[in-house]
């Protein structure tokens, strides 16, 4: 085990792996995004993270990283209402592509959609904005508020499933939104099929999708939610619903007071779909076997 | 300065004296006895000798610690000033919860989420993480209710207030006289 420490100097709000795992971007609320690298040896688990470089630009607090499919570029987003995309260059250098200005509010989360370079945002003004990209450059070609019967709070975080077919979004009241992911002229377009309500109104801060299918949520109310979609009985009828499916959110597994204290994240283990992380205000990190906690 | 004030003549209460009815926590002692004339809150509320089990927290335990923080502008605590007040604090001690109400001066009060943020971060350094604590303003004393609210309830927002020097400074000048022996 290493520590990655003395660099950050405010609350290291996320973190996440490179696509090829050699890097981990960390993002703070002291307005930095750092690059570790784990030295070109991939396969070596005693191999030592180096700080490559810290990436300056946001004002303020950063709130959420992710690298791209492709694994060439990394967006960052945070209270500065603004989303930035960074190109990774062959010198472990950083570019900054583009800085995307739309949402009024903090930006809370990001996800790229599956084999694409499309991105989804998510933010304290209550809406979900897709931005497409066009020669570097990604333009707002959507957004989510309530007159597409969006959230009506906080969307705290996005998940989309590995086909890159569906996203959900969660918010601050306990409403997790699923919604079916179109390309129409190479452009990502989402369009909703269901508002899942889970029985707590506690927020909902995190969200994952297992490659496996099953869902996961970690929520304030100090418990983790396993969840699937299925298919709903009756609902919306028509060729429209039909083809986006029609489904629903139904509770698989419920365990309460997961953490002692709020459960800030979830993730699944992107190659074993039985493994998920958890980390709360308990200041834990836990790791479960999904077959332990489903028997 | 003075011509900044949002409300320059506030109306300014008596230091109340809370006591505890019998079947709000009979063994808490009499709390009336800790008070001294002057208002001096003498000593902290004192376990029940002997007893391993756990005193229930309840809404004049919360009171006590946010009764005499210091309003940011007003040389006066947010008690005399009726910002808050024991009888708009609920408290579920089983089911982990505190709901704190409080209510500014004038419904224009542009330092309503500095105050709100003093409140949350007293309660966030003396009570039990085990609470679940929300913090807003009574219905309508506000004319940005919904935003004040919104943003003292986002922990992320809360956390990251916190971690700013300079608000930081001026949430522990509040809440210093919360914190004398």
């Amino acid at each position: 085990m290493e520590t990655l420490e003395k660099t950050h100097t405010k609350t290291i709000r996320r973190c996440e792996f490179s696509k090829c795992d050699t890097m981990i971007a960390t993002v703070s609320f002291d307005a930095t995004t750092c690059i570790w690298d784990k030295g070109g040896q991939a396969s070596a688990t005693d191999a030592e993270w180096d700080l490559v470089v810290t990436l300056e630009g946001h004002e303020s607090e950063i709130k959420d990283v992710a690298w791209s499919p492709d694994g060439e570029l990394l967006a960052t987003c945070g209270r500065d209402k603004s989303i930035w995309i960074w190109l990774k260059e062959i010198d472990d250098q950083f570019e900054c592509l583009d800085v995307l200005q739309g949402h009024t509010q903090d930006v809370k989360s990001l996800r790229w959609v599956p084999k694409t370079r499309a991105l989804v945002s998510a933010s304290y003004d209550n809406t979900i904005k897709i931005w497409n990209e066009c020669n570097d450059e990604w333009l707002c070609t959507q957004t989510l508020d309530t007159a597409y019967q969006g959230h009506e709070s906080t969307v705290w975080n996005l998940a989309c499933n590995q086909e890159g077919s569906k996203l959900l979004s969660c918010d601050d009241t306990g409403m997790i939104l699923l919604w079916s992911i179109e390309t129409c002229d190479s452009s990502v377009e989402l369009k909703l099929v269901s508002r899942n309500k889970v029985p707590s109104d506690f927020s909902i801060y995190s969200i994952d999708w297992a490659s496996s299918g099953l869902i996961a949520i970690g929520s304030a109310d100090n418990s983790i939610s396993l969840l699937q979609l299925e298919r709903s009985e009756g609902g919306a009828a028509g060729e429209e619903a039909d083809k986006r499916g029609n489904e629903i959110l139904k509770l698989v597994k419920e365990v309460k007071q997961a953490h002692a204290g709020d459960v800030n994240c979830v993730r699944f283990n992107p190659k074993d779909p039985n493994l998920l992380a958890s980390a709360g205000d308990d200041e834990l990190v836990k790791l479960w076997r999904i077959n332990d906690i489903l028997s | 300065m003075a011509a900044a004030l949002d409300n320059e003549n506030p109306l300014v209460r008596e230091r109340e004296t809370v006591v505890r009815r019998k079947d709000e926590g009979a063994n808490r002692g009499a709390l009336l006895g800790n008070y001294l004339g002057d208002g001096a809150y003498a000593a902290t509320l004192q376990e029940e000798e002997g007893s391993d089990e756990r005193e229930p927290i309840d809404s004049i335990e919360v009171f006590e610690h946010i009764r005499d923080i210091a309003d940011p502008e007003h040389p006066y605590s947010l008690e005399q000033l009726g910002i808050v007040s024991h009888e708009d604090i609920k408290v579920d001690d089983v089911k982990g919860v505190i709901d704190v109400y409080f209510t500014p001066t004038v419904a224009h009060c542009s330092m309503a989420t500095l105050i709100g943020l003093c409140i949350r971060a007293k309660i966030m350094r003396v009570l039990p993480s085990r609470f679940k604590v929300k913090v807003v303003l009574s219905k309508g004393s506000h004319s940005t209710e919904e935003a004040v609210n919104k943003q003292l309830n986002d922990k992320e927002r809360v956390l990251a207030a916190l971690e700013n020097p300079n608000l930081l400074q001026l949430v522990n000048k509040c809440l210093a006289p919360t914190e004398a022996a």
